[in-house]
């Protein structure tokens, strides 16, 4: 019976022994097994776009490295001289583009907000047209205006037909003119002494433009445009 | 026997939260490059005009008449001379940016330009001189001379160039 325990107790200990050198041994092996540092860079496609204003950027956002990188300022603030009054149906230069700044090529829509506003107040005013507000529409055969003619509308949506690449550049309006139907409710009044006062109905309103521009990637862009902008762009035809 | 349903009450409620995890689908997580921009401007419309008619006593038989632009706005000025049938106009001699029109009214071409907040007068027309002629057999010391002043907002026609439109527009109901 004592001869049992001891052949017990000393495969126990060679048990433990084994246990114990297969450990060091892995644990050895695991500290030799790490290779040299290597630094790997991952390059993400860079996407960016800008609006151009008669040659000028007016917004970009673009990705850049590891951030966006973007740039603001209004349309319209060098439309008119020093002093200068708006003439109606004036056509002054708006020459509107997209711009692929960014590193891939893109799909790009434009969306074109047209309002008006009373004197001295944001509120908006239903009471006339955004179609008095006429920017004009060039290259119509580069763009798919789903909805057809929006001039009168408030809202326009240009689809550009195919890519553009890096570097290039689609041109969308090239002019603005206030229609002079503006001006055409007025009341004169004779002040007396030689004074006649025409007071005009939309005197003081401001006219508004807003437009918006989205790109999507080429790559998979059936899906791509479908996800971004919930539109079937082969039925649209701007693949 | 109770036991047994007990257990086909487990499988079948096992089967089903089986069958229901099977069923679920996970969406594919897609995500593609997109970006946008935007920007906005506009501008105000001011239309509103004012003009003073500048009008001399008749001297000579002459009335000299100027039409003052007092308001900011640029416009086109036209004057209307009415006498009745007893007298009839002549415009002064030399060269004149005063023309007459089929319709009576005298037109003055060029732009009268808005007055500068700075300044206390307007910019003016050049003078009109109105000659009179009262036939022979009327008296020349009483008659009556009607004067009418007009403006209208500078507008740009198709090809470019400023314009007066004097059909445009209708008085406004109040």
């Amino acid at each position: 019976m004592r001869k049992e325990r001891r052949v017990t107790y000393l495969l126990l200990a060679l048990a433990v022994i084994l246990l114990l050198g297969s450990a060091v041994g892995s644990t050895r092996a695991a500290l030799t097994y790490y290779s040299e540092n290597y630094t790997a860079e991952v390059k993400v496609s860079q996407i960016g776009v800008s609006l151009a204003e008669n040659g000028n950027i007016v917004s970009k956002r673009d990705y850049d490295g590891d951030d966006w990188k973007t740039e603001s300022s209004p349309l319209l603030s060098n439309m008119l001289g020093e002093g200068e009054k708006l003439a109606l149906n004036k056509k002054y230069e708006e020459k509107l583009a997209v711009r692929n700044t960014g590193e891939i090529d893109e799909y790009v829509r434009v969306r074109i907000y047209k309002y008006w506003t009373e004197a001295d107040s944001d509120k908006k005013l239903n009471t006339l047209s955004p179609g008095l507000i006429k920017l004009n529409l060039t290259h119509e055969g580069e763009w798919v205006n789903p909805d057809g003619d929006t001039s009168d509308r408030e809202c326009t949506v240009l689809y550009h037909k195919g890519s553009v690449p890096v570097g290039g550049e689609v041109e969308f309006a090239d002019t603005i003119a206030i229609d002079k139907d503006v001006a055409a409710e007025f009341t004169t009044v004779d002040k007396g002494n030689g004074i006649i006062e025409t007071v005009y109905k939309y005197d003081g309103v401001e006219f508004h433009v807003n437009v918006e521009v989205d790109a999507v990637q080429t790559h998979n862009a059936q899906d791509a445009i479908q996800s971004a902008w919930g539109i079937d762009a082969s039925a649209l035809g701007i693949l | 026997m109770k036991v047994k349903k007990r257990y086909r009450k487990i499988i079948a409620l096992s089967a089903a939260a089986l069958g229901m995890t099977a069923a679920l689908h996970v969406g594919d997580a897609m995500a593609y490059f997109t970006t946008y921009v935007s920007s906005a401007g506009g501008g105000t419309v001011s239309l509103g005009t004012s003009t003073l008619i500048h009008e001399d006593p008749v001297v000579n038989m002459t009335k000299q008449i100027m039409v003052e632009n007092t308001s900011e706005n640029p416009c086109f000025v036209r004057v209307g001379v009415f006498s009745g049938s007893i007298i009839r106009f002549s415009q002064a001699e030399g060269e004149s940016n005063w023309s007459e029109g089929d319709d009576g009214y005298w037109y003055y071409g060029p732009i009268l330009e808005g007055k500068s907040p700075d300044e206390e007068t307007g910019p003016m027309t050049e003078v009109l001189n109105v000659e009179i002629d009262v036939p022979e057999g009327y008296d020349r010391d009483d008659f009556n001379v009607v004067v009418v002043q007009e403006c209208t907002p500078v507008v740009y026609d198709d090809e470019g160039r400023p314009s007066a439109d004097w059909n445009a527009g209708r008085e406004a109901v109040n």
